[in-house]
């Protein structure tokens, strides 16, 4: 894996991702606004990848949306800096110049990121098209990407609709999207949760591959200790909107401190252990670490 | 190998095809379930696991096979015999939010069956019935009043088990009961269903895409792809010396939550 920079030594390579106590909040309709991000830090640095994993509910995807300000009725406070420039408060236009540019972003259902209507080769020049670049350059970089990415035969395919794919190589579409601005910086939201295993398998060691290669940072939202362990350097954990473990990826497997992340990773079946090995609840290592706090161990129920 | 007395459930030659399909969705899926045991399916989409399912439990009709309970013939029969077998052939869907009907109380479906089939001699017996159920699969006597909207997905997976086994069937079978749950619900679901199959003796078929809950949960295994069975044998034949390359190559595509293992697995050969 990449070592990377220390953290706090940002700077010298552009992409350096910085959000600091980060708050999401919806008004409801008849009641007061609901929190569902609570102070949440986080770091994305170049060639570095994050994961920010939970359960549904944790708010990960959240925090993701929230950091290209994608959902215009959250209420956002906190920080979040891209080399040093501040991106809550900033105006649309300097927005558009950080989504898909700076930051590329892929989503876990590739049907709904697509537009059915038009062909593939169309959609991935977009983010190109957009910026100003002649069509035909735009073109042959959408269909290098697309190569980049596994498709052998993307000049034939770039005409094709999205319907015409199976499933991981509409993943690998959106992935073109997502990349051929060549942004610094991936966020990633569940981008394999759709996928078959043998599927999810390739795209993610496409996803692994392309953005070593660009030195990318990347934040990666998951559910899926097993992708975690695999793709991350540093690991976050959040549960009901809050940060509750954050470790570097071997530290966090071999010696996770919180009982949440303990609960995690004994809740897991594994598909290379031996099924006598009962899996545990959350609720049981918490129950059982609440009660030894309290030093009232004996007060466990049965 | 396995006398007939000792298998639940018995497969042979099943095959499906659905209208205006040239290919068939299952064909020739022929396997036991033996009794007390629990027999895990595995495979993609469009493998054909779930319709083999639907087949067994008479949901749609098979062109061609046999499927035999307990001894008995079941393929084929009309309505009314069928309604006489789908007590001892219960299903749990991997959907709970749509497989448990909203205007229906926690007692209503957990009792539905019992009613059904006359199980209960009457409405109290029934209700007694119905919270043996219930606490059995970790819910209690004050939940009977609650709809299911009152409850979180992990709660509603376990009124439709308490309400699949209500009946006590011959054969449980499981449609992905689990893959719509987070981690640490699933591993309740989990652990539940293996103490109702040491407590009552459950036989059950499980249909799952992760092979790591069925190698927690399921004595043998059925490798399914492209509607056809490719693999068959116990568990520690599938996960520790898996034959057939498909097998491998689904084996060796799970993450392993584990970071010492996983970066040492060598990338997977693309697909043509």
């Amino acid at each position: 894996m990449s070592q990377g920079t220390p953290l706090g030594q940002a700077g010298t390579r552009p992409g350096f991702l910085e959000v600091s106590d980060l708050t999401v909040a919806y008004q409801q309709r008849h009641a007061a606004t609901r929190e569902v991000v609570h102070q949440v830090s986080l770091a994305v640095q170049p060639g570095r990848r994050t994961a920010l994993v939970g359960e549904s509910g944790s708010g990960k995807s959240v925090t993701a949306r929230a950091i290209l300000q994608l959902d215009t009725a959250a209420h956002i406070t906190g920080s979040v800096k891209l080399d040093g420039q501040e991106l809550i408060g900033a105006g649309r236009k300097d927005l558009r110049q950080v989504r898909g540019a700076r930051i590329g972003l892929v989503l876990q259902d590739p049907l709904a990121s697509l537009n059915p209507t038009m062909p593939i080769g169309w959609q991935i020049m977009q983010p190109l098209v957009i910026r100003g670049v002649k069509k035909k350059a735009a073109k042959q970089r959408g269909i290098d990407m697309l190569r980049a990415l596994g498709v052998a035969d993307a000049a034939e395919r770039f005409g094709d609709f999205p319907h015409q794919f199976s499933g991981g190589m509409r993943q690998r579409v959106v992935i073109a999207i997502a990349l051929v601005g060549e942004p610094q910086i991936l966020i990633a939201d569940e981008p394999t949760t759709a996928l078959d295993v043998r599927v999810q398998a390739q795209v993610l060691d496409l996803l692994d591959r392309v953005t070593r290669e660009r030195d990318m940072g990347v934040l990666f939202i998951t559910h899926d200790l097993g992708i975690v362990a695999g793709f991350a350097d540093d690991v976050i954990v959040m549960r009901r909107g809050e940060v509750v473990e954050r470790a570097g990826v071997m530290e966090l497997f071999s010696a996770p401190r919180h009982p949440y992340t303990k609960g995690l990773l004994g809740a897991v079946p594994r598909v290379d252990m031996d099924p006598s090995h009962r899996l545990v609840s959350v609720e049981e290592i918490e129950r059982d670490a609440a009660a030894i706090a309290a030093g009232l161990a004996e007060a466990v129920e049965p | 190998m396995t006398d007939q007395a000792s298998l639940i459930l018995e497969v042979h030659g099943l095959t499906k095809t659905f209208p205006g399909r040239a290919k068939p969705a299952i064909a020739d899926v022929a396997f036991n379930v033996r009794r007390g045991s629990s027999l895990g399916i595995v495979g993609e989409s469009g493998s054909g696991k779930s319709t083999t399912a639907r087949c067994i439990a008479g949901l749609i009709p098979a062109d061609k096979g046999e499927v035999v309970l307990d001894g008995r013939q079941i393929d084929g029969l009309d309505r009314g015999l069928m309604r006489q077998v789908r007590r001892h052939l219960q299903m749990v869907f991997q959907d709970p939010f749509s497989s448990l009907d909203p205007r229906m109380t926690a007692e209503e479906l957990v009792g539905e069956g019992l009613l059904v089939h006359g199980l209960a001699k009457d409405k109290r017996a029934r209700r007694e019935a119905v919270v043996r159920n219930l606490e059995l699969v970790g819910l209690s006597a004050a939940d009977l009043e609650r709809y299911p909207r009152a409850f979180s997905g992990g709660q509603r997976q376990r009124i439709a088990i308490a309400r699949a086994i209500a009946v006590r069937p011959k054969l449980l079978i499981c449609d992905e009961p689990v893959s719509s749950l987070d981690v640490s619900v699933q591993a309740q679901v989990l652990n539940l269903l293996l103490d109702l199959k040491a407590q009552l003796g459950l036989s059950i078929l499980f249909i799952a895409h992760d092979l790591a809950v069925v190698r927690y949960l399921c004595e043998d295994v059925v490798v399914m792809n492209e509607g056809r069975v490719v693999e068959a044998g116990s568990r520690d034949d599938i996960f520790d010396s898996p034959r057939h390359p498909y097998t491998k190559s689904l084996l060796a595509a799970v993450p392993v939550p584990d970071p010492r293992m996983s970066r040492r697995r060598a990338p997977l050969k693309e697909e043509p």
